[in-house]
């Protein structure tokens, strides 16, 4: 392949394409023009050496077996030790009866920031899909987890950083709403003061390292994960189809989002940071075990996922479409509307005075300012 | 005040798309209203205590019309309250969820945690008296539903009692 950018290099990924029957597609892209060094720039996490990837010469051919094999059904009744349930063979979360948990595609622009921009994804569609809240309107600062959670740790925007650590900071730490510190990818602009009371955090970080079988079982129940992934060159051009890679040419690591999969084609569906520009509109199709996505050449785990999201913020004025109630002491729960059931903070007597100004808001169609912590709504506003 | 379960009774997800949220117990899966966990012990029953007076009125003057049978079609006129409100309903109770159900009327007589709904189709069944709060509150989204003819899901405990609501 050529080292020059541009139409020789499209033009030597069509041809390989062309003698491998066209598994997938390659054109120009958002990615494509740009000169090896800013190439180098947006892929941000550290790559592997090549003792690395020669430990690793299997471990394709055995990953798509392992992801196959987790659609196959279960002979035996399940036990404690046994892997997960036996799943779908296909799943996607841009559509699961009728709804898409996934939101937006974005563009990390020239900075090495993928894995914030893997771990954002990943916390803002959990967040939508646990609450079964399509229309849950949560945009997280990648910028907050990057240019201040990752930076304190020593990165910049040219080291790249690792999922483990982002997403540890994002569970203790938190991620400040989008507002608080828009991205930009020099790094500049500053956290709004207020940005603890605009927060959401990872709740029970997995590490999914190595096994497709536990991360379909994640992403049909909790959300995407987070994966690391080799590019090679090839990648760059991707227009759509299931991507293999057609050269060794090495371009650097990455970290995406995976959304879903396809046995049928055999193949993930990932979420990528790179602009709608490239690919399926911001999304790709690739072989299962390509690019050692499920387990990326390094000793540090590289898959991840967390089990839900925990948001402490005012959410913007929204109906209450369910009450429920028990006759434990301290019990009542509101379901809001694009955001799910909150529980009603504070103790009997307030749970009693919050249910009833609810039920105003359920009976009249008054809509409702939240403030919601983790799992409880601490205050309420029912606007006239 | 009886003491609250560390888990207690979570609510159905009541459009169910997907999953509810992933925290510890999770009746994830469920697109009927299901038993979660730590649902099962309801707090012990305390000493009397009175309900507030205005939610006796209401309950009260909500049943006072009433005038006909307690189970069944009250050709207009709404059914006559329980005949032995001391007793568990006669047959064809719980425990388990009934859904997509209206309360028509209310019954509040003169007893600590005395209210009772009646849930059209089905017949008179007696809020849970568990809990003080828990049963005011069950007694306010009854009431609620009752005003503004909402649908109502709802779970029996093993006496018939309703001991969960969702509206």
């Amino acid at each position: 392949m050529p080292d020059d950018q541009g139409p020789g290099r499209l033009a030597a990924v069509r041809d390989a394409l062309a003698r491998l029957g066209e598994p997938w597609r390659a054109g120009e892209t958002s990615l494509s023009r740009l000169p090896d060094e800013a190439i180098r720039a947006r892929l941000g996490v550290p790559p592997p050496r090549p003792d690395q990837l020669a430990a690793r010469v299997g471990q394709p051919a055995a990953m798509a077996k392992a992801a196959i094999a987790a659609g196959a059904p279960r002979a035996a009744a399940p036990t404690a030790d046994s892997p997960p349930p036996a799943q779908p063979r296909r799943f996607d979360l841009r559509d699961v009866d009728g709804h898409d948990y996934v939101t937006p595609v974005r563009n990390q622009g020239r900075a090495g920031s993928c894995v914030a921009f893997g771990v954002v994804a990943a916390m803002e569609s959990t967040a939508r899909y646990t609450r079964g809240a399509p229309g849950l309107d949560l945009d997280l600062s990648e910028g907050h987890l990057y240019f201040v959670h990752a930076r304190a740790r020593g990165y910049r925007v040219d080291t790249g950083s690792w999922p483990h650590e982002i997403f540890a900071d994002a569970s203790d730490k938190g991620v400040a709403f989008e507002e608080c510190l828009p991205y930009v990818d020099d790094g500049s602009g500053a956290l709004a003061p207020d940005w603890a009371d605009r927060l959401a955090r990872a709740v029970d970080v997995v590490d999914l390292t190595g096994s497709p079988a536990r991360m379909k079982e994640h992403i049909r129940t909790r959300g995407p994960v987070t994966a690391c992934m080799v590019v090679n060159k090839d990648f760059l051009y991707y227009t759509g189809g299931v991507y293999r890679a057609t050269t060794e040419e090495f371009a650097g690591g990455h970290c995406v989002n995976v959304i879903g999969w396809d046995d049928d084609l055999g193949c993930w569906i990932g979420k990528n940071s790179w602009g709608v520009e490239w690919g399926e509109k911001g999304f790709f199709r690739i072989a299962y075990g390509e690019a050692y996505l499920e387990d990326y050449p390094d000793p540090r785990p590289t898959v991840h996922g967390c089990a839900a999201v925990s948001l402490r913020a005012w959410l913007p004025a929204r109906r209450a479409l369910h009450l429920f109630t028990s006759a434990d002491d301290d019990n009542g729960w509101a379901y809001l509307e694009h955001f799910g059931w909150t529980r009603l903070a504070g103790g009997p007597a307030a749970t009693g005075a919050k249910l009833t100004a609810l039920a105003h808001a359920r009976a009249s169609g008054h809509r409702v300012t939240a403030f919601v912590d983790g799992t409880e709504l601490r205050d309420v506003l029912v606007h006239d | 005040m009886s003491t609250s379960p560390a888990f207690p009774a979570r609510p159905p997800d009541p459009d169910r798309g997907a999953p509810s949220w992933g925290v510890a117990d999770a009746a994830r899966d469920a697109r009927q209203p299901a038993d979660g966990a730590g649902n099962g012990a309801l707090g012990a029953s305390r000493p009397p205590s009175e309900l507030p007076s205005v939610l006796h009125a209401m309950t009260t003057s909500a049943t006072s019309a009433a005038g006909v049978s307690d189970d069944g079609d009250d050709g207009g006129r709404g059914p006559l309250p329980p005949a032995d409100p001391d007793r568990r309903p006669a047959e064809g109770y719980g425990p388990g969820w009934m859904t997509d159900r209206a309360i028509t009327h209310l019954f509040s007589y003169d007893v600590p945690r005395g209210v009772w709904v009646f849930v059209h189709g089905v017949g008179w069944r007696r809020l849970s008296p568990a809990s003080d709060t828990g049963h005011a509150h069950l007694t306010a989204l009854a009431t609620l539903a009752t005003h503004a003819n909402l649908p109502v899901a709802y779970h029996e405990d093993a006496e018939g009692r309703i001991d969960r609501l969702l509206l």
